[in-house]
């Protein structure tokens, strides 16, 4: 890229009306008015026929000037141009807000009208550059009256432009030449509307119609390139364009999401079919075990004596209590065999055996239907009866109910659930471990053990993990949209 | 449907390392899936050395369910 911009003499040349400085001027045909460089007059004059007289002046040239060269040419929007006028423009309402504006210029002259793009200028604020044209799809208004929607679709594009802001333009300097009185763009009122990388403006005289120009988003680098200059000696970008496009791209990463989430489905589905779940049942009953050995007495005799008790209602025999009693204690229902009862366990318990055909998981479900206002514990190993391998867990179910000031409560689940994964394909049982809390009945225990091979939480788990980078761009795209409608008071509304 | 997949050539040559990384889940999911493995929440509470040596006792309200080994 070459750094330095092509320049030619002038056509011509016009003298300034006030310090009779000599203002170059490359397009005599079209050009009219003037910005004297040295004492910022803006005059009016017919170069080589009328002498120059002032029609406004500016009392100085505001920082940082152009920072494109008048009189450089370049390639731009398809033609040959040159810069010819500078301008720096603000707003009526808004005194902080100030751009500047280049009138470009066919280099070579054109036969008859001017083509339908011009006139063609360009447009840097904050550091972002617009090449600005003659709109020729625009909405269509009645008369003189002005767009009033805040959006609008193109229907030769598609493009969806949305109201980003409306304004009066004063003119604070200018250089070079013009085919128009630029102070007269004053009276202008103006509508923008963006759809990046586009601005689409309206402007409208008084009683006039609305004349409609297309803004398209130029890179630094473009305009760099298109006069022979390096991308730092324009102005730094900052804050976000009106029409600079999203770097943040979302499609891409939603589209391969959306075909990984299909193809997880299937898989899913895959999984399902070709490895079936089973699942067995079985139910036990859990007698209360008191704390300790006396308290397992008391309790024995307790139900010894209650036994006795009936025996005696029946038989009206009041004189061979101690014989009844040891009679009951023979009939009372015999506890499983303490033999296989380890040490601080009531009783061991033993499941059906459920038959993992295939690398499975096993979902077991512990429920006590009658569980009111105290607890059970239970460790479970689940066995492989061929390696002898064991897989323990331990489950507490806790149930409370009341009533506490006419309101009723409860607390606690009378169901608990584990999973144990992996394991590998074989025949399984469960040995049970149920503890109690003593001085409550026996307990019903259900036991389901369920089969698995694929787990929803798997399916969601992943299914999050890869959306993790569409929804990271789509957040920072967010918030890329929010920063540039922070300059806009036509944001659109957000919940 | 046939949107996502009309583009998915460009997609892929636009995106390979996210490509890559939705792949590794794919991937993984398959491989969960054909040994029963489940991403979080496994509740085994048996280490690899007891799961050799027998299931360790411990837990329960006062402490007391402790001491047994089922082999």
């Amino acid at each position: 890229m070459s750094s330095t911009p092509t320049f030619a003499p002038p056509a011509t040349w016009v003298t300034c009306p006030k310090c009779q400085a000599q203002v170059p001027c490359y397009d005599p045909a079209n050009s009219r008015y003037f910005g004297c460089f040295k004492c910022r007059t803006y005059f009016r004059a017919v170069p080589e026929a009328e002498a120059g007289h002032q029609v406004s002046g500016f009392k100085r040239e505001l920082p940082p000037g152009p920072s494109l060269p008048l009189g450089a040419t370049g390639t731009l929007g398809g033609y040959q141009v040159r810069l010819t006028g500078y301008q720096v423009r603000g707003e009526k309402n808004d005194r902080t807000a100030e751009w500047r504006e280049y009138q470009l210029r066919p280099v070579q002259a054109i036969v008859g009208d001017d083509p339908i793009d011009f006139p063609l200028q360009l447009a840097e604020y904050q550091g972002h550059w617009l090449l600005i044209r003659r709109a020729t799809s625009f909405p269509a208004t009645k008369g003189n009256h002005s767009f009033q929607g805040k959006e609008w679709t193109s229907p030769s594009t598609g493009n969806g432009y949305r109201l980003w802001h409306h304004y009066q333009p004063i003119i604070r300097d200018a250089q070079g030449e013009f085919d128009w009185n630029i102070i007269d763009d004053e009276q202008l009122k103006i509508q923008e509307f963006t759809c990046p990388p586009y601005l689409l403006s309206s402007e409208q005289a008084p009683k006039a119609n609305s004349v409609w120009y297309l803004s398209e988003y130029l890179e630094p680098n473009q305009v760099a390139a298109a006069f022979g200059l390096s991308v730092s000696q324009l102005p730094s970008r900052y804050n976000t364009g009106a029409a600079e496009p999203n770097p943040h791209q979302t499609g891409t990463a939603w589209r391969l999401f959306g075909v990984a989430a299909l193809l997880l489905s299937i898989m899913t589905c895959w999984l399902a079919i070709t490895r079936p779940s089973s699942t067995i049942t079985d139910t036990f009953t859990v007698p209360a075990a008191p704390a300790d050995a006396d308290m397992a007495a008391t309790a024995a005799r307790a139900r010894a004596d209650s036994a006795a008790a009936a025996l005696l209602a029946f038989t009206g025999d009041t004189v061979g209590l101690a014989a009844a009693r040891a009679t009951a204690s023979l009939q009372t229902p015999a506890t499983p065999p303490p033999a296989a009862t380890p040490p601080g366990y009531n009783q061991m318990l033993v499941s059906k055996t459920i038959e993992l055909t295939h690398p499975a998981a096993v979902d077991i479900t512990f429920t006590a239907p009658g569980l009111t206002n105290h607890w059970l514990e239970v460790t479970a190993s689940l066995v492989n009866e061929q390696t002898g391998r064991g897989y323990e867990v331990t489950r507490s179910l806790e149930y409370y109910e009341g009533v506490e000031d006419g309101e009723s409560w409860s607390e606690g689940s009378r169901s608990a659930d584990a999973v144990i994964s992996g394991l590998p394909p074989g025949r399984y049982h469960l040995n049970l471990y149920p503890s109690a809390e003593a001085g409550t009945g026996d307990t019903t225990l259900e036991l389901q053990l369920e089969q698995h091979s694929g787990f929803a939480s798997n399916f969601i788990i992943i299914l999050l993990l890869m959306s993790v980078l569409p929804l990271y761009q789509f957040i920072r795209r967010g918030a890329f949209e929010n920063s540039r409608w922070e300059n806009s008071d036509f944001a659109p509304t957000t919940s | 449907m046939f949107p996502l997949f009309r583009d998915l050539g460009a997609d892929l040559r636009r995106s390979p390392f996210y490509a890559g990384l939705l792949g590794l889940g794919l991937a993984g999911f398959v491989v969960l899936g054909l040994r029963g493995g489940r991403l979080l929440g496994d509740d085994n509470e048996t280490t690899e050395a007891e799961q050799q040596a027998g299931p360790r006792r411990a837990g329960g309200h006062g402490g007391y369910v402790h001491g047994f080994n089922h082999k």
